[in-house]
């Protein structure tokens, strides 16, 4: 990963110093849509102002550039089968960008329309992404570039979280109508990501910096072109766009978090590098311990193994940092089209430490039926992260039929983490101190090259081809952990303890890759009231996963010859580490390493049909076959009992997508699909890993199967104009032998696993208002509002007679929240150069791990986040921008209940970020 | 913890093998001067303390074999004369050493013809006392040290230690599926888990050594699945011994994982049955059902030593663990020895047990939950002073304080020696520890040197008080004795230093069941070679003692407290020298 950072870091100088270009034009550009499929129109002719060179058409995007003096102009657009169009009173400005999208009515269609739609550009991006969703050919929400940029978003899934219907869980996994993380899916640029988690299945959406991204849209109803895994959503991020013009923009940001800026923060030794987020080789596995055997009693000497013992680092502490940094976030992008090539980058760092105690709780049924409190712990766990993220994106227009795009996006993050717990521990009966280090590296590098040819000899039709190779990486070098103890309410010194994860030295590294070719055909076809496209195409997902990890952990084995009570770095130091005090045990099982694939090959083909003027319909079929091998053994453990897990399936997936214009400005839709849901590598293989002490501990199901899922979508829209519109939508799912997290029957501890289940549905209604509020009243023009509610039931449904450990058979989805609404108020006064936005996010309660024994479910509290973000340009050219935002203003208290018991409860605290950027061209 | 300081001075083998002569310095008696002598012992009852071990547990025929020796004559000045002999326990033959044939000698080569010749024991002293060239004669063999009267005739104290002369040492397979027996002749390996399953009985004959090895994952487990069964009944000369792999003297807790049982009996979750973690999940693996009367098999004169490896990595495995066996199972004369978990654990069921002995385990030593309801009598827990928790560890069942059956257990004269060390990975570690509910009867109970108390618990008025009444839970007849000494505030010569408030109600009745007094034991902490007998005079014998219920199970004739009597049932086949005394 490091030698990309070097190659890249070249490149963008390099970059910086090709500015040399004088800035004497202005841009006009856009894409060209067609009115009844939304899809864009290739190779239609540009006129500016009556002059035809010939050679101004859109590309195979439909997008068009061209470079003009200042001055006013008019557009003439002409195609074969469309209508010609003009768009009047376009202002060029040197060295700045005007947007001129428009849509094409075809020629062949009647209008029978109430309105005629005035055709005219679209101003903005937010403006084209409604344009864009009004079109689609499926249901779904998006976010614009403008969107992000004007929230306080620093990542994806910060972004993400005002969307409808979506909520974030855990930092950066993605609910989409309540279903959970794994029933959605991450496409970046097109193609499918793998994931840094080794215990999760998508990619957690906080590793994309906002200052990357273009926009992100959420699809929300199945199409046959699009991956058959899909139920919740398909979350697709586009890295920025290519630029009309030069372009180049750094910012700064500092924030300050009310409970760790300038606050004591917990830490520990580690690297020179840490606050980069690379860890400078201390963390690696000490390099006398040999790499192709396991250290097991009987393969080496006591002498061997005091010397293995004691070149592990024997830092276990730790060490508070008397005050806190703020969080730092350095980010420049820029671009240039040199004629034929585009090319825009971006790279920007962040560094955010963050403090948050917590109190945590596990309860137990104590007999009459009421739980009690088992363990009762308080947490502080001191995070630094630090976040590199880099874009290059280039662009080769061979002429307006054939283009070449490469789009490379390497983002890295890494977690320098230390936990304390302490309190009670109800497995052993006394108070203990914990003290956990953890260093996580997590990288994602993805590398693409596609091509679009627009073949004008083939009726116009265009031919897409994508390769992309996706790598994901994360480290876990040298997880350490000690845990102490003493009778409960004495005032004896806390003692260490021979507890499992005491003394424990954790190494982990997951490698997963992502292949995927793809390439479709789209024809267009135009017969009297019949007009539509007809595509085919196919994707091949080529996954590869190697998970590998190694476990020592100090044993003590004459205790009676070591003072327990001494601080842990003694206790567990070089003196103590010899054959008849500590000694280190190779604790890796059978089950700490495995490798998975993961092949999908699938073929669609769909017809987009426009019957007449009011109805579109979109059907197709999609076959894919899919294999998943995940093998779990450690070839250098003796004994060890491979797991083999197999699944071979060839599913037909039908989607069909209605939609009927009930006016040009309302859609009604109607959407089938049938989708997939695969279970994740991780939910295969019996490897086993525990969070907390005394949490539960996951260990997955070789025998999973694939689940089905029907899904309906009823959606009604109403686009007011501008950026405004109504929509409401209702959805309902059915799922066949969905996958389930359940508690496995096992006597000492509680251990969740997976499972399919009989069956769960899914329904909800999703409604959407964004409005100016200057229609209503006049003196409220500078005022906006977005608003969006979601109301989701579920309902699953558990064999009892298998799990009758669990306390509710029938439940709603874990992680569905009954209803989630955000409200977005906007303000904008152009003459005080002034913009702000206040958000309220509001999710309501959700079942976070389910109950067992008799004990209730466990519910997330409602939450409710404030944010507040205000933007007044310094420069009148809107250059210079000075920016002030407030995040969790009313810091939220996080809270999960089970009974009326709170069993966890933390706050992040407020940030304020004040921040400035600046546009050099 | 007092140390045994052992002579250092490098001994000499002799081509003999005699050493006697340049090792340690026993002063010579006459017989004359020894009947004398004698005249002013009022009772033959040696206070020394020794043990003898080789190199290793299984020998093939001729392999060399060091016989080494410990004692400590503990003012012990009695005129002895010492024998020392290998016997072959298959034929009952004794060879004598150091010469190692069958004509009887002392320990220097006399034969009565010259008259043995009459010592007294020096300081500590660690000797070698012959080597020897294993002959081809197969099965258990016993090395005996021992010290006799000045005649030579009558033996006073005896040291013991068992090994094996085997052809081979056999690899188990991973499933054993029809009925086989394992013979003495050889040793048997065990890489990774070994399940008896599929109806199969593994018969094990008296005397055989199973050997577990080391670094396999999945550990090394013997597994008897619920539709297995384990017939291995040794005797007290040749037990079983299911031991490590590695040399004496550098074997460790967790060199292997330990014999499983499971069976079919009721437990207390309410999925009515439960999987042990780690292993392979098949119904077989399953432990719980309906058949009360289930039968894992018999175990009898069995030694199960250095296991309790990782199952998985919060899970070690017990020295030995029932899972839901039933009443037809049997369970006499077993050691837990030196295991990284607990000694004897009990995963529901209802499958009773006599003459346990735990030895140096890491965590507890009787330890029982979800809902087992079995009976025990005669025991020994003994703890030193490198890690361990607790005397009895009972739950009802951990997920639900309140879950039924009830795990009721029924204990009888149990004797609790701690090893005066904080609890390892449980700082409140007393003797008796009750929770989550627990249940049953504990009666006539020893406990002595336990460094935090006598008599604790959690969860107690919540789950455990409405136990007491319904009469589900009772504690009777206990015998305590410094215990308690590093609670705060020290008080370990009180009820309240000793027992927890909760339960002082309990002990503190109209028969004042609770005993503090010095419980006069001969030699409880020679950790090595202990002597858990009363010495006269000692309390164990007041009328503290609870009656036995006589329903076939319980002997009634153990009247007193704790697991001796007068007589010692851990002789011969128990061993209790700890690993850091068997270095050579």
């Amino acid at each position: 990963m490091k030698q990309y950072f070097r190659t890249w870091l070249v490149l963008l100088a390099a970059l910086t110093l090709a500015y040399a270009q004088p800035a004497g034009k202005g841009n006009v550009t856009g894409t060209v849509f067609d009115a009844a499929t939304g899809r864009p129109i290739p190779l239609v002719q540009i006129e500016v102002d009556g002059v035809t060179d010939g050679k101004m058409s859109t590309d195979t995007e439909g997008r068009f550039t061209i470079s003009l003096s200042p001055g006013k102009y008019k557009l003439r657009l002409t195609s074969t089968n469309h209508l010609e169009t003009t768009i009047e009173d376009i202002v060029v400005k040197a060295g700045e960008v005007t947007e001129a999208s428009s849509v094409l009515q075809q020629k062949g269609s009647v209008t029978t329309l109430d309105v005629v739609e005035k055709v005219g550009s679209l101003q903005t991006t937010a403006e084209s992404v409604l344009v864009e969703r009004r079109l689609a050919s499926s249901v779904s929400d998006a976010i614009s570039k403008e969107d992000i940029k004007a929230s306080t978003a620093s990542d994806a899934a910060g972004a993400l979280e005002k969307v409808t219907g979506i909520s974030i869980v855990d930092g950066g996994f993605v609910f989409v109508r309540g279903l959970g993380e794994r029933y959605s899916s991450t496409m970046l640029n097109n193609a499918m990501v793998p994931t840094t988690e080794p215990e999760r299945r998508v990619v957690p959406l906080d590793l994309f910096p906002a200052s990357l991204i273009d926009n992100i849209k959420v699809v929300k109803t199945y199409s046959a072109d699009l991956p058959g895994e899909f139920s919740g959503g398909l979350v697709q991020m586009q890295t920025t766009e290519f630029p009309a013009q030069k372009t180049m923009t750094v910012s700064v940001n500092y924030g300050f978090n009310s409970q760790t800026a300038g606050k004591r923060f917990s830490s520990f030794g580690g690297g020179s590098r840490d606050a980069f987020g690379f860890d400078d080789g201390n963390r690696g596995l000490p390099a006398g311990i040999p790499a192709d055997r396991r250290l097991f009693v009987g393969s080496f000497t006591d002498q061997e193994f005091q010397q293995f013992g004691r070149s592990f680092n024997p830092d276990y502490e730790i060490r508070p940092v008397s005050s806190a940094r703020p969080t730092q976030t350095y980010s420049i992008s820029g671009g240039n089209t040199w004629g034929k090539l585009g090319v825009v980058a971006a790279v920007t760092f962040n560094n955010s430490p963050q403090q948050t105690p917590e109190e945590r709780r596990f309860l137990v049924n104590s007999g009459g039926g009421r739980p009690q409190v088992f363990s009762d712990y308080q947490f502080n766990v001191g995070n630094e992260s630090a976040r590199i993220g880099a874009v290059l994106n280039a662009a080769y227009r061979i002429n307006n039929s054939n283009k070449l795009v490469f789009r490379n996006t390497l983002t890295r993050d890494t977690d320098k983490e230390a936990r304390f717990i302490s309190g009670l521990n109800g497995g052993n009966g006394q108070d203990i101190l914990s003290e956990r280090l953890r260093w996580t590296e997590r990288g994602l590098m993805s590398t693409g090259i596609e091509g679009d040819h627009a073949v004008s000899r083939l009726k116009n039709s265009v031919f897409h081809w994508q390769f992309t190779f996706s790598n994901s990486d994360r480290s876990e070098p040298d997880l350490r952990e000690t845990i102490r103890g003493r009778e409960p309410g004495s005032d004896q010194p806390y003692a260490f303890l021979n507890l499992p994860e005491s003394g424990l030295r954790f190494f982990s590294e997951l490698k997963d890759k992502i292949y995927e070719p793809q390439a479709d055909w789209s024809v267009p076809f135009f017969k009297g009231k019949f007009s539509g496209l007809f595509k085919t195409g196919f994707r091949g997902t080529i996954r590869r996963r190697d998970f590998d990890s190694r476990r020592f952990r100090f044993f003590p084995i004459r205790a009676g010859t070591i003072d327990f009570t001494q601080p842990t770095n003694v206790v567990l130091g070089s003196n103590n580490i010899r054959p008849d005090g500590f000694a280190v045990r190779e604790i890796t099982r059978g089950t700490d390493r495995y490798e998975a694939l993961m092949d999908i090959y699938g073929g669609f083909s769909m017809v987009d049909l426009a019957i007449g003027a009011r109805w579109r319909v979109i059907s197709g079929f999609r076959i894919e076959d899919a294999q998943i091998n995940v093998t779990t053994l450690d070839p250098l453990i003796p004994g060890g009992i491979p797991s083999f897990a197999n699944l071979n399936n060839r599913d037909l997936l039908p989607a069909v997508n209605v939609i009927y214009q009930l006016t040009a400005k309302q859609n009604l839709r109607f959407g089938y699909g049938r989708t997939v849901n695969r279970p994740d590598f991780r939910e295969l293989s019996p490897f086993e890993f525990t969070n907390v002490v005394g949490g539960y501990s996951t260990v997955g199901n070789p025998n999973l199967r694939r689940a089905k899922i029907d899904n309906y979508d009823v959606r009604w829209e109403w686009f007011l104009g501008g950026n405004q519109v109504i929509a409401a939508s209702y959805f309902f799912k059915r799922f066949q032998d969905p996958i389930e997290q359940i508690y496995r029957p096992t006597a000492s501890e509680l251990r969740q696993s997976f499972l399919n289940v009989d069956s769960a549905r899914n329904q909800g209604v999703e409604l959407e208002w964004r409005q100016g509020l200057g229609r209503f009243n006049k003196s409220l023009r500078d005022f906006g509002i977005q608003a969006n509610v979601t109301l989701v039931d579920s309902d699953v449904t558990i064999p009892t007679d298998q799990f009758v450990q669990l306390t509710s058979a029938n439940r709603p989805l874990v992680g569905q929240s009954r209803y989630i609404f955000n409200v977005i108020a906007e303000w904008q006064r152009a003459a005080l150069r002034s913009n702000a936005r206040f958000y309220v996010n509001s999710v309501s309660r959700r079942i976070t791990d389910v109950g067992t024994f008799q004990l209730p479910d466990i519910y997330q509290e409602r939450n409710v986040l404030l944010d507040f973000v205000y933007e007044y340009s310094i420069k009148e050219s809107g250059k210079w921008k000075l920016r002030f935002s407030g995040e969790n203003l009313n810091n939220n208290i996080y809270r999960q209940t089970q009974s009326d018991f709170v069993v966890r409860r933390f706050q992040i605290g407020r940030t304020f970020t004040i921040g400035t950027s600046y546009t050099f061209f | 913890m007092r140390k045994i300081t052992l002579a250092t001075a490098a001994l000499s083998l002799l081509s003999t093998g005699l050493v006697a002569a340049e090792g340690p310095q026993f002063r010579t008696i006459s017989a004359s001067q020894a009947e004398r002598e004698i005249s002013g012992f009022t009772s033959v009852s040696s206070t020394a303390a020794m043990w003898v071990w080789a190199d290793k547990s299984v020998y093939r025929p001729g392999e060399q074999l060091t016989v080494r020796w410990t004692v400590k004559p503990n003012n012990d000045l009695y005129p002895y004369t010492i024998v020392a002999y290998r016997q072959n326990n298959q034929t009952g033959a004794k060879f004598y050493l150091p010469a190692n044939n069958n004509t009887a000698t002392d320990f220097f080569g006399n034969t009565p013809a010259d008259g043995f010749r009459i010592v007294r024991i020096p300081e500590a002293t660690k000797a070698t006392v012959a080597t020897v060239t294993v002959p081809e004669e197969y099965g258990m063999h016993t090395l005996v040290v021992q010290l006799r009267d000045y005649t030579g005739t009558r033996p006073v104290k005896t040291a013991y230690f068992k090994f094996g002369v085997v052809r081979a040492t056999v690899d188990l397979p991973a499933n054993i599926t029809e009925n086989r027996t394992l013979t003495a002749d050889n040793a048997y390996s065990i890489r990774g888990i070994v399940t008896v399953r599929n109806n199969a009985t593994l018969t094990i004959e008296p005397g055989t050594f199973i050997i577990g090895q080391p670094g396999s994952q999945p550990p090394s487990v013997l597994l008897v699945a619920n539709n297995g069964k384990i017939m291995a009944e040794g005797t007290r000369s040749r037990p079983i011994v299911m031991t490590s792999s590695q040399p004496i003297g550098r074997r460790q807790r967790g060199d292997w994982g330990g014999l499983v049982m499971l069976g079919q009996a009721p437990i207390n979750d309410p999925a009515g049955f439960l999987t042990i973690e780690g292993l392979p999940e098949l119904p077989e693996t399953r432990y719980g059902g309906t058949d009360a009367n289930h039968n894992c098999g018999s175990l009898k004169y069995v030694r199960v030593e250095f296991a309790g490896a990782l199952l998985r990595p919060n899970e070690e495995t017990n020295a030995i663990t029932w899972g839901a066996c039933g009443k037809g199972t049997k369970a006499e004369y077993l050691q837990a020895h030196y295991g990284l978990d607990d000694a004897f654990e009990w995963f529901g069921g209802t499958n009773d047990a006599k003459y346990l002995v735990g030895t140096y385990a890491a965590d507890d030593f009787l330890d029982g939950q979800v809902g087992w309801s079995g009976r025990v009598q005669h025991g020994v827990m003994v703890a030193n002073d490198d890690l361990s928790n607790r005397g009895i560890e009972m739950d009802n069942y951990e997920r639900n304080f309140g879950a039924r059956p009830l795990g009721k257990p029924t204990m009888f004269n149990l004797s609790f020696i701690g090893g005066g060390a904080r609890g390892f990975d449980e700082s409140d570690s007393p003797c008796l520890y009750f929770r989550r509910g627990a249940g049953g009867s504990y009666n006539n109970l020893l406990c002595y040197n336990w460094i935090t108390r006598s008599m604790g618990g959690a969860n107690i008025g919540d789950s455990i008080q409405p136990n007491i009444a319904s009469g589900d839970f009772s504690v009777n007849g206990v015998l305590s004795w410094n215990n308690g000494y590093n609670t705060t505030p020290a008080a370990p010569a009180t009820t309240d230093g000793q027992v927890v408030a909760d339960f002082r109600a309990l002990l503190s009745g109209p028969a004042a069941q609770l005993l503090i007094a010095d419980t006069l034991l001969r030699r409880p902490l020679e950790r090595s070679d202990p002597d858990f007998r009363p010495l006269t005079g000692s309390p164990v014998f007041r009328a503290n003692w609870v009656q036995a219920p006589d329903d076939g199970f319980f002997d009634q004739w153990a009247t007193w407290i704790g697991g001796f009597g007068d007589h010692d049932w851990t002789e011969e086949w128990a061993s209790f020298a700890q690993e850091q005394d068997l270095q050579p």
